[in-house]
């Protein structure tokens, strides 16, 4: 472990104390962070180069200069906290437990895509993640209702809500500042301060571009959001802040070496010298790799071999990805209700598609929704179908009755003999009868614990 | 027994508030307020700060902060003031709660309802007066219910808060007050009514009137001025505009070979609209005896005047009159046999 100061990496709004300057670091920390920071800088230009090669449709946003941010946050996040970010969701997507494979395999749109190809760039989801979201600020409000959420259930968790400096403009960011102040929910406002909306510099879409000051009443902090350190530290500060004084709006300082989207060559609205002086004197990368070496934590010839072997690692998973076959065209009609009672989804001509629901077969690792949920009130035909079932269980379970209290008449001397087998056979058919009615509770029955 | 839609929505709430935790009820004036049209009320004192949550006038905020909690486990139940109100949020509505599901493969689902009164209330003119049933009712992921009487929005209101996917939930302001007689079964605490069934509220051999919310009301008084002429009306209630209720609406036209449908809501591509076209696309056309014809809210935005205001939605007389002209002759006859 080796310590650190921090320098020039916070401004405080509204806070009395900020976070601290002197930071440990150990050693597999730094390799892990740096490894993360390396495997989403190279998973974004393969991405590009993808895009270029006209494998990857539509928008396609890349994270390549900001990665510090996601990397440096999600080290001192804990497994109860939740994550909801813009369009710019790659790397966070990886960060919360979606595997490059699939998240590779959802851009290209092939069945190994972590949204089945229904999603694509911006809409990829996981455990307490909630997604990329493709509407300019819609994220706000929906991550303090997540923040909502762990407070209702007193959870100790914190949803941490990622914005850009574009987005900061938006109506709905201060509605759900002011609610989220109202009802001191444990909600991190965090602006990616890139510097551009699409083409627009901060200095020509906001009046006040100091942004962690923008909730007023919320207080904020600036941070450098190009060192990897000082997003970490103060991410621990915002967690803690949060759960015991409700909202804090953070500002991470950071630059976008690409285009706003692949469409973007970003170079009609500012310079290439920027773009070139950005990358040379603060690119996160490289200014936490000397630190590494500064510190002694590993040395120059590791950190190449590290640099190669995850350069190789990322090219093979993603190539992997390219040859997945695509999503299959069934795959067009599947869940689109979590529990359809509509007959048939209309196709271009006519109502002849099935409703298809996938969720519960197709893959594991995003929250999937529990049967139980789906189950606890039969709707529509499922109705007559339970009722119909329960008349038949209950038809059986009188007949075996009636069949036995037979055999008991007609037998007097086996009856008595053995007068439990009878009765054990009686229960049996009841039973087995009984449990496909079970499978869809009647009203009456109470829903089963949510499994959340 | 009698009950009032308003009671209905408020025992609703009630029972699934007590049945389920994760149930939560948010919007403007629902708590300390009692509602702004008093269907929370009592709601407040009984279950706390916790579970009904007075929000500021934010639509687009507080819908999407509902979405969202949704979207972690919770069942929020998200009150619009009134359904005109929501066009500031119906990003959320929409891009947010009805895409989800789909957007993620089915790994988020988003059970939440959106409810408040849509539809003209009394002269309160344009911005207050407009139904919603065919804007939300175009969007897939979405379900869209419209109750009518205290039977629908007891038993509806129970079931869309079960539901696991996004519900619109439209209501009346003007039906608010009115008691229905209701069975002892609709006051059970597990009555439900499913979703995607319409109600046959008249049997009727003669012609098919199809409506929902506040229309159903002036289709069973065109069908009982009907009944005077010899005309035996069959009314539908829709229930659920998505999903439509196909089934029932073709068994019945198979039976009267007439259809009109009734709605306030704009005739352009609306609910009546849709109703056509389902006809058309299925082998019932050849059911028909004569076309279908729409009844529906002018073409206009709703003017304040009291008179205008009431030529602007159909009434009972417009009805009669679409019957008769869909009846022609048949209706001639069925006159002159009743005399």
């Amino acid at each position: 472990c080796s310590c650190l100061t921090l320098e020039n990496t916070f401004k405080c709004y509204d806070l009395e104390n900020g976070p601290t300057m002197d930071v440990e670091l150990s050693r597999d920390d730094a390799l892990a962070m740096y490894t993360q920071m390396l495997e989403v800088r190279r998973f974004e230009t393969l991405a590009g180069n993808y895009y270029k090669e006209r494998k990857i449709r539509g928008f396609c946003h890349l994270y390549n200069g900001q990665e510090a941010v996601a990397v440096g946050m999600k080290q001192r996040l804990r497994s109860c906290d939740s994550v909801i970010t813009a369009y710019r969701c790659h790397a966070w997507t990886y960060l919360m437990g979606v595997s490059m494979h699939e998240i590779m395999g959802e851009l290209l749109g092939v069945r190994s895509g972590c949204s089945r190809g229904k999603g694509g760039s911006m809409h990829m989801y996981s455990d307490r993640f909630y997604g990329g979201n493709g509407i300019v600020g819609a994220q706000v409000p929906l991550g303090a209702g997540i923040a909502l959420a762990h407070r209702y259930r007193k959870d100790n968790g914190v949803a941490v809500v990622l914005y850009g400096d574009g987005a900061a403009n938006q109506g709905q960011v201060f509605e759900s500042y002011n609610m989220a102040k109202l009802w001191c929910l444990p909600c991190i406002f965090v602006c990616e301060n890139n510097h551009y909306g699409m083409g627009t510099h901060v200095r020509r879409a906001s009046a006040m571009s100091e942004f962690y000051m923008r909730g007023q009443y919320i207080p904020g902090l600036w941070v450098d959001g190009n060192q990897v350190l000082a997003v970490r530290s103060a991410t621990q500060f915002a967690v803690d802040h949060a759960l015991n004084h409700g909202p804090i709006v953070l500002e991470m300082s950071t630059y976008r070496y690409v285009g706003h989207s692949m469409s973007d060559p970003g170079t009609s609205y500012r310079s290439r010298d920027e773009v070139q002086a950005a990358r040379e004197k603060s690119d996160p990368i490289t200014s936490f790799r000397s630190q590494i070496i500064a510190l002694c934590l590993a040395d120059e010839e590791e950190l190449k071999a590290l640099e190669d072997k995850t350069k190789k690692q990322v090219d093979s998973i993603c190539k992997k990805a390219s040859t997945d076959k695509e999503v299959e065209l069934h795959e067009l009609h599947t869940d689109i209700y979590s529990k359809n009672v509509d007959g048939k989804i209309r196709n271009v001509s006519g109502f002849n598609l099935e409703h298809i629901k996938l969720a519960e077969v197709c893959f594991g690792k995003p929250r999937r929704t529990p049967a139980c949920e789906i189950n606890d009130v039969p709707v529509g035909a499922a109705i007559d179908v339970a009722k119909a079932k329960e008349r038949k269980a209950e038809q059986e379970a009188k007949k075996a009755k009636e069949d036995a209290k037979g055999k008991g008449k007609g037998e007097p001397k086996g009856a008595d003999s053995k007068p439990p087998k009878g009765e054990d056979g009686d229960k049996k058919k009841s039973s087995a009868t009984e449990t496909p009615a079970a499978k869809t509770p009647p009203p009456t029955k109470k829903p089963p614990a949510p499994k959340k | 027994k009698q009950m009032t839609v308003r009671d209905a929505l408020n025992s609703a709430l009630d029972d699934e508030l007590a049945r389920d935790d994760r149930v939560f009820i948010l919007g403007e004036e629902v708590a300390q307020y009692d509602g702004a049209y008093k269907v929370s009320r009592g709601l407040w004192k009984k279950y706390g700060d916790k579970r009904v949550i007075d929000t500021p006038i934010t639509e687009m905020g507080f819908a999407g902060i509902a979405v969202g909690a949704a979207m972690a486990g919770l069942r929020p139940v998200c009150e619009f003031m009134t359904w005109n109100f929501s066009m500031q949020a119906i990003d959320h509505i929409i891009n947010s709660a009805a895409k989800t599901f789909y957007m993620s493969a089915g790994a988020v689902n988003v059970p939440i309802v959106f409810r408040g009164p849509n539809g003209a209330a009394s002269g309160v003119a344009a911005q207050h007066s407009q139904c919603f049933a065919a804007w939300y009712a175009h969007c897939p992921g979405l379900k869209v219910i419209s109750p009518y009487d205290s039977e629908d929005a007891r038993g509806l209101l129970k079931a869309a808060i079960r539901d696991p996917d996004p519900v619109v939930f439209l209501e009346n302001e003007l039906v608010y007050g009115t008691a229905f007689p209701v069975d002892d079964k609709v006051a059970d605490k597990d009555f439900v009514v499913p979703i995607g069934k319409a109600k046959i509220m008249r049997p009727g051999k003669d012609i098919t009137l199809v409506a929902h919310s506040k229309a159903v009301e002036t289709s069973l008084l065109a069908a009982a001025e009907l009944a005077k002429k010899g005309i035996e009306a069959e009314v539908i209630n829709l229930r659920s505009i998505r999903p439509l209720d196909t089934a029932t609406i073709f068994a019945s036209v198979r039976k009267t070979h007439h259809l009109v449908t009734v709605e306030n809501g704009w005739p352009q591509h609306g609910v009546g609209a849709e109703i056509c076209a389902r006809i058309m696309e299925d082998q019932t056309f050849f059911e028909l005896d004569a076309p279908v014809w729409r009844c529906a809210g002018v073409d206009v935005p709703m003017p304040y005047a009291k008179t205008l205001e009431a030529h602007a939605l159909p009434r009972v007389q417009d009805l009669v009159d679409a019957v008769l002209k869909v009846l022609g002759g048949k209706a001639g006859k069925a006159v002159a046999a009743n005399k």
